[in-house]
């Protein structure tokens, strides 16, 4: 007859930390060779674009929706969209911007995801982050006010898409423009937009057709521009005329 | 491992700043060597695919760069003469997005960071900011950042401007000490910069590649002579009009000259080893009077 033996079995600690430490190796052995896809390198872009816009951005649509509510003039409402969607855009301007003014897209054109995918990259997210900030702004301002969904995409998106023309020209500009002339530029357009708006004759003498139609024109001028200067960003180092 | 530079011109207008340079470069440290406005910078930038040249082809290995697109620039390591970087980001946060952008794997990408940060000396720094670095230090992250993907070429533009005697020490040991199984090309104006550590020379004026070599062949190849020997005061004028002078000591009863020339200058006068500051003043002589010129 056959008795089982209880045998005392013991974790070896040093062997433990060993497999771990050879996991963990090969873990990383596997890692260094492989490139991060296209997804996770939007992903790892999201990490190091500075929140804060963000959240100056989604404060700023707050405080409109609340002005938007407690205003009773649609002449204070649209000032107030027509300054309100110029300031939206050009908040996106800072990190747009902080590769040219830190100096660093020399070291990012020679990388492996070109400057044109890290630009790519941040319009992408900006764009879904805007796109959610809006279309909460829209409903919000659609719930707690008297104003049309046609009112606010005239009002606010037509500004909006025409600033982002602006500052994305300056961005793709050359070497000579700068973050400061695209500010200058938005400013110029927002006193002339609060100017056609203000001016109830101008202002009614657009039909909704045409205002539609300036909406889809300055969403395909838009497209165009972002479309152009991804392209040529590339080139942008070129004029830099530095021949030591 | 070849990078092939084949009759590489880039004209900026109607001025030609790389005329028409032809080298191979295999393992080992390449030292590009002339005064500012030679078109080192240039020859940099089309090699690291910035900027295209109008004429001639750069090739790895039989293949040209700008079709290999991605594929070369995975083999890539830079460091720009003005390398700039984000102030707000801490330097492991800053290795870390440039590994990003280099697709590497966060796991792998931040050991390396870690590793290279004990490389370069700045393994307790990792948590400062940019904004806060010295000169050295953020030197020190550029090489760092450039290595970050362990590139087959690495390229450095005038790495040490700006540091002082004991960083640009220690900059060379470790510039060294990363050159295994890799191509690296260094440009300066500072011949001690690459006297030591370049496995080859290349000299290079007015956009042309002139002279390359060993330190030990750039130097047999200079026609002149090197002679020492001390003046009275009130002749070291007409010495330096005359001659080309690498170097001049004051002491009290006049100057001791150390003077390039074919004949012998002075009775007196003993001839003494070149070395490659040297040659410098004998390629670059009409420059190296000028501040551009520091030898």
């Amino acid at each position: 007859m056959k008795y089982r033996i209880p045998v005392e079995i013991s974790a070896g600690e040093d062997a433990i930390q060993k497999t771990i430490a050879a996991s963990k190796a090969a873990f990383v052995a596997g890692e260094a060779v492989q490139s991060i896809s296209s997804a996770e390198f939007l992903y790892q872009q999201s990490r190091y674009i500075r929140k804060c816009w963000w959240m100056v951005q989604a404060l700023l649509l707050l405080g409109v929706c609340l002005m938007l509510h407690a205003l009773e003039s649609d002449y204070l409402v649209r000032r107030t969209l027509g300054i309100a969607a110029p300031l939206f855009a050009t908040l996106i301007l800072p990190e747009f911007w902080k590769n040219r003014n830190c100096d660093a897209m020399e070291v990012e054109k020679t990388t492996l995801f070109s400057i044109r995918q890290i630009y790519a990259a941040r319009l992408t997210l900006f764009a879904g982050m805007d796109l959610l900030l809006l279309t909460a702004f829209f409903l919000g301002a659609s719930l707690l006010t008297q104003i049309t969904v046609f009112e606010l995409m005239t009002q606010f998106l037509l500004p909006f898409n025409v600033t982002c023309c602006i500052c994305f020209r300056c961005l793709y500009g050359g070497r000579n423009s700068s973050e400061a002339l695209s500010i200058l530029l938005c400013a110029i357009w927002t006193g002339l937009w609060v100017l056609v708006v203000l001016h109830e004759t101008i202002y009614d003498a657009i039909s909704v057709p045409m205002w539609m139609a300036f909406l889809a024109t300055s969403a395909a001028y838009l497209g165009y521009t972002v479309r152009r200067g991804q392209q040529n960003i590339i080139t942008f180092l070129e004029a830099k005329p530095s021949w030591n | 491992m070849e990078l092939t530079i084949s009759d590489l011109t880039k004209d900026f207008g109607s001025f030609r700043a790389v005329d028409q340079v032809t080298f191979t470069m295999h393992s080992g440290v390449y030292g590009l060597l002339g005064v500012n406005g030679a078109g080192k910078t240039t020859l940099m930038r089309m090699l690291t695919t910035l900027i295209r040249p109008t004429g001639g082809e750069i090739r790895w290995d039989g293949q040209d760069v700008f079709r290999m697109d991605s594929a070369y620039r995975k083999l890539l390591g830079y460091l720009p003469q003005d390398f700039g970087c984000y102030p707000d980001f801490s330097i492991y946060d800053y290795l870390m997005y440039i590994a990003s952008i280099k697709g590497i794997r966060p796991a792998a990408a931040k050991q390396r960071a870690l590793r290279l940060l004990k490389q370069v000396g700045l393994s307790q720094a990792g948590h400062k900011k940019m904004k806060t670095l010295s000169g050295g230090m953020k030197r020190r992250v550029g090489i760092a950042q450039a290595m970050l993907n362990d590139p087959k070429i690495l390229i450095l533009d005038e790495p040490t401007a700006g540091l002082d005697p004991n960083e640009r020490i220690r900059f060379r040991n470790l510039i060294s000490e990363l050159s295994e199984d890799r191509i690296v090309l260094l440009s300066t104006h500072i011949v001690s910069d690459i006297e030591y550590i370049a496995s080859e020379i290349l000299l290079m004026k007015d956009g042309r590649i002139t002279l390359s070599g060993t330190a030990e062949e750039v130097i047999a190849s200079m026609p002149e002579r090197v002679w020492l020997f001390s003046v009275p005061r009130e002749q070291v004028d007409r010495y330096l009009a005359a001659y080309r002078v690498s170097n001049l000591k004051t002491t009290p009863a006049g100057a001791t000259l150390r003077i390039l020339s074919a004949e012998c200058p002075a009775i007196g006068a003993v001839e003494t080893a070149a070395t490659l500051e040297d040659v410098f003043l004998h390629y670059f002589g009409e420059s190296a009077g000028d501040s551009d010129g520091t030898v």
